[in-house]
């Protein structure tokens, strides 16, 4: 039996969600596979199940009540992956936790295409392709250029642009060489600027937490490279896109968590992009705690619990981040030295992270070995406060990039890094 | 005998307001309503043989297993705007099979399912006049109503085609799987002549060689069924090599079907040089769609679906002839099928039950279904049976 004081949930793997639950003074019960044995110590009843087989885990879960006498009064996950697992056993216990038809509603491109066309929310084309030979037809449906997606599980890494067949059909050999069944979604390119909306719904109901501004990367990789709050549209445009996340998250039928919803806003007006059931990644929970006051994680728990809503003032009402990316290839050069400056300890304190050292090299942003290699984000209430402080960090870096050529070593005719071209562009 | 289904208040709601403006009711039996009150909603919306009258008068009284009708229609006033025909199955071979597949050791389903209507067909669920659209949702509540009225264990849908209706199904918390894919041509040829232009030569000319082999060999292909019992023998003898039971497609459900739908037939037969039949195709027009619904092949001599090609190649030419609009070639052998035309439409399952943890494993096996299908299309994975 519970003590009333302190509730249990049971959480499906990750690692931040533990903290909090633990900060909470949640009992918690983590199912996981291979479980590191600090993780282990840091939780309750650690369970070491095969999360791929959702009955065992039913099983496991219903042993560690009969054994601990602790029941779970909520099932919670936060990973992608895990999300329809902690929704299977919420409803099987019978206990909170969301929806299982929501959950997988989101976890598959095509099923939340279907749940969006069912509520009659205008999406791009698309077509389905259940098999690769089905796939290079996709162009016929859809037209060119299309974004081609595998429909489950793989995220970002798994959807490539492809401008034209020639394109589709390697696209297609490509996410289809890791083997296994795959399924595609082929969608018309939606051409317009991305948001991110963060949200939190709670028994059907959703509160819009933050608006973020997206930058996106070239294809084929579309990495995010920067956010700015506020996201720079008018009071109208943005009633639009938060009623189309509203509208989009009943349509999946989304009850108790927190989401963050791509939008792309096109000529046509906003559409969905992606629904993802858990926090954003990065440190765009942070941007959305001291935006809104609100520490999504925190208030995923709480909501899933049915607790109150922890909710704090805001902290800050103008954000930029910019993630460090490349326009070219290279070796790397920055002063390590100028880091200690910003030792980001404080809430508002400026971030600013560079995951490479110097003199590694580094790969532009459409490279498929490139992508993110750092961020800076920082904290204000202007826009001006915001470039001023972005001018003081790339002064005090002086992020460059030497030219790489083949056993040479780094030439003196180097070039900024592509994260200055990005605060030009705000 | 009918019944009004009001639905509970919480089931219209979630249905939208313009479930409300409509009234369901329940058929125990498609011969309680007009037949041709019920057929102008299914010619309206474009619904093929497996959602007709004539079907389901047959169906109730033959289908295999153990079920009891339960129609349920939409009216807007007196007007009859929507059907969704519709059984309380307590045993039926298919559905026995598919829930052999991948069951979730916990799911035992402990009551008969209230299923529109049947997986043996090509096509399932509601249908509507293209006015009263916001009558699918009023069928919705009224299955809903008629699942708890009956005690069903769980209700649902199968053999949707993918659409606004079963994606909105998604959001209503339906267990949704594709267990099928038919195989369909959108006929929009003017004349045989301009499809087989439409073709790539290498293409026509490979299926023009294939269908000249069969009939130089003297075989002969033609529209048109062979005798009853000839037909019969041919579906069991397909069904046998495949190693799926009999007792899928009983003898005397067959009887009944080719001979209660035989005004609509359209159906192909080859036969060897001496005349006998070996192969069939059989299937029916209604409005403006063609469903080839089973075939037939003489196993014991053939060790190949030899006549194939010609019979593909006659069903598509006549149904250009007969200003068809839509051919449903049925299930399997899509590689053979796409080459001529046909484009594969999931057929989709959408069950619940109402009970949060009975739908969590209906939503398990659902997940283990569309896995297995998926594979077998993927070709990682063989089927065990032909249907």
């Amino acid at each position: 039996m519970n003590a009333p004081d302190r509730p249990t949930v049971a959480c499906v793997a990750g690692q931040h969600v533990l903290d909090v639950l633990s900060e909470m003074g949640i009992r918690t019960i983590l199912l996981g596979e291979d479980i590191p044995w600090d993780i282990a110590c840091s939780v309750d009843v650690p369970v070491e199940v095969d999360l791929a087989d959702w009955q065992a885990c039913e099983r496991e879960l219903r042993r560690v009540q009969a054994r601990t006498g602790f029941s779970a009064d909520a099932v919670l996950s936060l990973r992608d992956s895990y999300v329809p697992l902690a929704g299977f056993l919420a409803a099987r216990l019978g206990v909170r936790g969301m929806s299982l038809p929501a959950a997988l509603n989101c976890n598959d491109k095509a099923r939340m295409r279907r749940a969006l066309d069912g509520a009659r929310i205008a999406n791009p084309r698309y077509a389905i392709a259940m098999e690769p030979k089905e796939a290079a037809g996709l162009g016929d449906v859809v037209g060119f250029p299309l974004v081609l997606k595998r429909t489950r599980g793989a995220g970002g890494g798994a959807v490539r642009l492809c401008p034209d067949q020639v394109a589709l059909t390697a696209a297609v050999a490509e996410l289809t060489a890791a083997g296994g069944p795959v399924q595609f979604l082929g969608e018309e390119y939606l051409d317009g600027p991305e948001f991110a909306v963060q949200t939190l719904t709670v028994a059907g109901a959703t509160e819009i937490l933050s608006v973020l501004r997206a930058h996106i990367g070239p294809p084929p990789r579309f990495a995010e490279t920067g956010y700015d709050h506020p996201a720079g549209l008018s009071a109208g445009q943005e009633h639009e896109v938060t009623d189309l996340v509203r509208a989009a998250l009943s349509a999946v039928g989304m009850d108790f968590g927190v989401a963050h919803v791509q939008a792309r806003y096109t000529e046509e007006g906003p559409r969905i992009v992606e629904i993802n059931p858990r926090p954003p990644g990065g440190v765009l929970a942070h941007v959305t705690q001291v935006v809104s006051g609100v520490d999504m994680v925190r208030a995923a728990i709480e909501a899933t619990l049915g607790l109150p809503l922890t909710r704090r003032a805001p902290q800050a009402s103008h954000v930029l981040y910019r993630c460090v990316v490349f326009g070219q290839p290279g070796y790397l050069s920055y002063d390590v030295d100028a880091l200690r400056f910003f030792p980001g300890a404080k809430a508002l304190d400026p971030i600013v992270e560079i995951d490479a050292d110097p003199g590694d090299l580094v790969f532009a942003v459409d490279h498929p070995d490139g992508g993110v290699y750092g961020r800076v984000v920082l904290f204000g209430d202007s826009d001006a406060d915001l470039a001023a402080q972005y001018r003081a960090v790339t002064d005090e870096l002086q992020v460059r990039v030497a030219k790489a050529s083949a056993g040479a070593p780094p030439s003196p005719d180097s070039y900024p890094a592509l994260v200055l071209a990005e605060s030009d562009s705000r | 005998m009918t019944v009004t289904v009001p639905g509970t208040a919480s089931q219209m709601l979630a249905a939208g307001p313009d479930a409300l403006i409509y009234r369901a009711e329940l058929a125990t039996s498609a011969a309680d309503v007009n037949a041709d009150d019920w057929d102008e909603v299914v010619l309206a919306a474009g619904g093929s043989i497996f959602h007709s009258h004539a079907w389901h008068v047959c169906f109730e009284r033959t289908a295999p297993g153990s079920m009891s009708a339960a129609h349920v229609l939409a009216y807007h006033g007196d007007q009859l705007v929507g059907v969704c025909p519709a059984y309380l199955i307590d045993s039926c071979p298919r559905l026995s099979y598919a829930l052999s597949l991948d069951r979730p050791a916990a799911l035992d389903v402990g009551g008969p399912v209230l299923l529109a209507h049947s997986l043996a067909a090509l096509d399932g669920g509601p249908l509507t006049l293209a006015a009263h659209p916001g009558a699918l949702r009023a069928l919705d509540a009224g299955l809903r109503g008629a699942a708890r009225d009956l005690g069903a264990w769980c209700y649902g849908y199968a053999n949707l085609s993918p659409g606004p209706f079963s994606g909105w199904l998604l959001g209503q918390g339906y267990a949704t799987a594709t267990v099928a894919i038919s195989y369909r041509v959108p006929v929009s040829w003017n004349s045989p002549e301009e499809y087989w232009a439409s073709m790539r030569s290498r293409r026509k000319q490979s299926l023009r060689n294939a269908r000249n082999r069969t009939l130089s060999a003297g075989w002969q292909v033609a529209s048109g069924p062979p005798e009853r019992d000839e037909a019969i023998g041919l579906i069991h003898r397909l069904l046998v090599a495949y190693g799926t039971p009999t007792e899928l497609l009983p003898g005397d459900f067959l009887t009944a079907v080719l001979r209660d739908l035989a005004p609509c037939e359209r159906s192909v037969t080859a036969r060897d040089p001496s005349g006998a039949a070996r192969a069939v195709f059989t299937g029916w027009r209604f409005g403006e769609h063609l469903a080839m619904w089973l075939a037939g092949l003489d196993s014991a001599e053939l060790d190949a679906f030899e006549p194939y090609h010609a019979m593909l190649a006659l069903v598509v030419e006549a149904a250009i002839a007969e200003r068809i609009k839509t051919i449903d070639l049925g299930r399997a052998n899509g590689d053979i099928k796409r080459r001529y035309g046909a484009h594969p439409t999931p057929l989709l399952l959408a069950v619940r039950s109402g009970q949060p943890d009975r739908d969590a494993l209906l939503h398990l096996w659902c997940r283990d279904l569309e896995r297995r299908s998926h594979a077998v299309l993927n070709g990682l994975e063989t089927a065990s049976r032909c249907c």
